[in-house]
């Protein structure tokens, strides 16, 4: 699919997909949990991936990190492709930080055993090397290094995902792939991942795809955002514009849902017919766009096919075929 | 808030003994719910929130823990009362919204089944057919549509969203005078959340139940409720009306939960709060928030309720 280019930063491009799909079977129909994504991901930015549950951003993550395979389209890292194979060097160079740290480490390990095993499987370091360098990764993500030897059930939600964040970090990656990586914490602990994050990334020159359905986070760490819905990319561009003028409805809809604590924020929310949403309704099959069902703003040419992304400026590309307009001011 | 309150928590303490010597849980906490009031209890998780709605539910008792305080439903004290009292209570005058509607809901029964008996709970004389008409038409009430199949279904064929709506019904079908809502939505998309509370408020408005909603989500209670108790550690800290402790949060705890949201203005990074909630085996001695304060001062012991404006309480010793 041809599409305008996002030429948001002037940072090279390290990951680059291209109409990438995966259809998964249910029963006797087809579901596109990705329909046809393309996007590039520039080298020491943070893009984030939003939208609900259902929408794609796990299985996104999944074909980056090589955990499965799509059903059509590329995958390009440096302008390599690694879409189907990827070897090891490849595989350290892209990481990933699951959502709970509660599932996402082996309760029966020991923190050095947690970390350890990356770094022998990408290094030639010696057992004594490693055991340094475990120590190093812990003061890294400021848990203490005498930790090394408690297992995942003895810390808090907070240290353990620091841990897993020094296991993300362990084979010196270049992308972290963060799938909600603060939503099960609580928002004091989260203020410090974040700011971890953010010190990491300087430091290490760390590119991150940043999955998430929490768009206070987003607008405060990304450079870049990737709104989904169904399978389809509906909106995406630079954060500040995609925050102060959202084009497609269902942003609208996005930005208008979240509970924010001050009234400056409200007056940046657009707002939303939410008694015009139905409950209950069939996904559409490709023959219109996605959001057709649930949108109160839709026109006669709405069920025409899926629309094309279409650029609102050089560094911010909508498929809205009623979008809210240039300068639609935010209280409509 | 008016004046006879329908809800009334007065000085509740929760210890519980454990291996590591005794835990304080709830250190005298108070609040009112007055008839129709949307109340929020705020704070990070760990502090006392769901205990205490569970022991007002009568949900929590065992052999290890000892509840002192009262907890008085319209005059009667619900401390005091037997397993089956409790059942012509709850689920009829107080009810309970629970966090996770899939594990809420029994898996092996249909949503039908399950909400005909919560209403032949509330209402024995009704016949299993009648009940059963009467779920239907609750389910149509609240935007259900297609609630015959909704009906047939259990809760694992349908979705977070259905379901947490089937559990709001459920809890409003016997017309309760306080529903318990433990972070309603909080498990759901945004735009789901969002539907969540806007038909909670509906339908208790209708209905005339009084709301204590426990979160750990600022922004929700600011949406939600008319009033709002921080807790911290087993104490309530600050009690205000919800625009007054946004514009004026007073106590230290207030201000750093506030300066941990990120901000859809993108002012960037939140503020962390330094530390953690304290080990409750042994907590520190007067203000439990003093190790964490920024503001912390040699007379930080045990501060009282000081009242700057009528209606904002705050318990810290520099009252403001």
């Amino acid at each position: 699919m041809a599409e305008p280019a996002v030429s948001a930063g002037k940072n090279p491009v390290l990951i680059r997909i291209e109409d990438l799909r995966r259809d998964f079977t249910v029963g006797s129909r087809t579901v596109s949990a990705l329909a046809g994504v393309s996007l590039d991901i520039r080298r020491g930015q943070t893009v984030a991936v939003v939208g609900e549950s259902g929408s794609g951003k796990t299985t996104l993550g999944n074909q980056i990190l090589g955990i499965d395979q799509p059903t059509s389209g590329r995958i390009l890292f440096e302008g390599r492709e690694i879409t189907a194979t990827r070897d090891t060097d490849m595989r350290r160079r892209i990481q990933v930080v699951q959502q709970s740290p509660y599932t996402t480490l082996n309760p029966k390990r020991s923190l050095r055993q947690i970390l350890d095993l990356p770094i022998a499987i990408h290094s030639n370091r010696s057992r004594r090397e490693r055991r340094d360098r475990v120590a190093e990764l812990l003061e890294i993500v400021g848990v203490p290094a005498d930790f090394m030897e408690r297992h995942p059930y003895m810390l808090s939600g907070g240290q353990r995902q620091r841990v897993a964040l020094a296991r993300a970090l362990a084979p010196e990656p270049d992308v972290i792939v963060l799938d909600e990586p603060t939503s099960s914490l609580d928002v004091s602990v989260q203020a410090r991942i974040l700011q971890m994050l953010v010190d990491l990334q300087s430091q290490y020159q760390l590119t991150y795809l940043f999955i998430t359905h929490d768009l206070s986070v987003v607008r405060n760490i990304a450079d870049e955002v990737v709104v989904l819905y169904r399978g389809y990319v509906v909106e995406r561009g630079a954060t500040t514009e995609l925050f102060s003028n959202p084009q497609h409805r269902y942003n609208a809809m996005l930005l208008s849902s979240i509970p924010v604590v001050s009234e400056p924020e409200e007056a940046l929310k657009p707002s939303w017919d939410w008694d015009g949403d139905v409950l209950g309704i069939e996904p559409s099959v490709g023959a219109a766009c996605p959001f057709l069902p649930r949108c109160p703003h839709a026109v006669a040419l709405c069920d025409q096919g899926v629309p094309p992304l279409v650029a609102a400026t050089p560094t911010h590309l909508h498929a809205c075929r009623n979008p809210r307009g240039p300068g639609a001011a935010c209280r409509e | 808030m008016s004046a006879e309150p329908i809800l009334a928590v007065e000085d509740l303490h929760l210890r519980i003994r454990q291996f590591e010597g005794e835990a304080h849980i709830l250190n005298g906490v108070s609040l009112r719910l007055g008839a129709g009031e949307r109340v929020a209890l705020v704070g990070e998780s760990g502090c006392g929130k769901s205990s205490t709605a569970l022991i007002a539910m009568g949900l929590m008792n065992s052999g290890n823990m000892s509840v002192d305080g009262r907890v008085m439903l319209e005059g009667t004290d619900l401390l005091g009362l037997g397993e089956r009292e409790w059942r012509n209570i709850r689920g009829r005058q107080i009810s309970m919204v629970f966090q996770d509607p899939g594990a809420a809901l029994n898996p092996v029964f249909t949503v039908g089944d399950q909400l005909a008996t919560a209403i032949r709970r509330g209402d024995p004389g009704t016949s299993l057919a009648e009940a059963q008409e009467r779920a239907a038409e609750a389910l149509r009430h609240v935007h259900v549509v297609d609630s015959e199949r909704v009906l047939a279904s259990y809760p694992f064929q349908l979705s977070g969203g259905l379901n947490q709506r089937i559990l709001i019904t459920m809890a409003l079908v016997n017309r309760p005078r306080v529903v318990v809502a433990d972070e309603p939505g909080s498990a759901l998309d945004v735009t789901v959340q969002e539907q969540t509370l806007r038909l909670m408020k509906a339908l208790t408005d209708e209905v005339g139940a009084a709301v204590l909603l426990i979160t750990h989500n600022l922004g929700v209670v600011r949406t939600f409720a008319q009033r709002v108790y921080v807790m911290y550690s087993g104490t309530i800290v600050e009690e205000a009306e919800t625009a007054r402790l946004f514009e004026t949060p007073r106590h230290p705890y207030t201000k750093a939960l506030l300066a941990a949201v990120p901000r859809l203005t993108g002012e960037g990074l939140p503020q962390p709060i330094p530390g953690q909630v304290p080990d409750y085996t042994n907590p520190p001695a007067g203000c439990r928030f003093q190790p964490r304060c920024p503001h912390a001062r040699a007379d930080c012991v045990d501060p009282p309720f000081a009242e700057p404006e009528p209606g904002h309480r705050v318990r810290c010793v520099l009252g403001d």
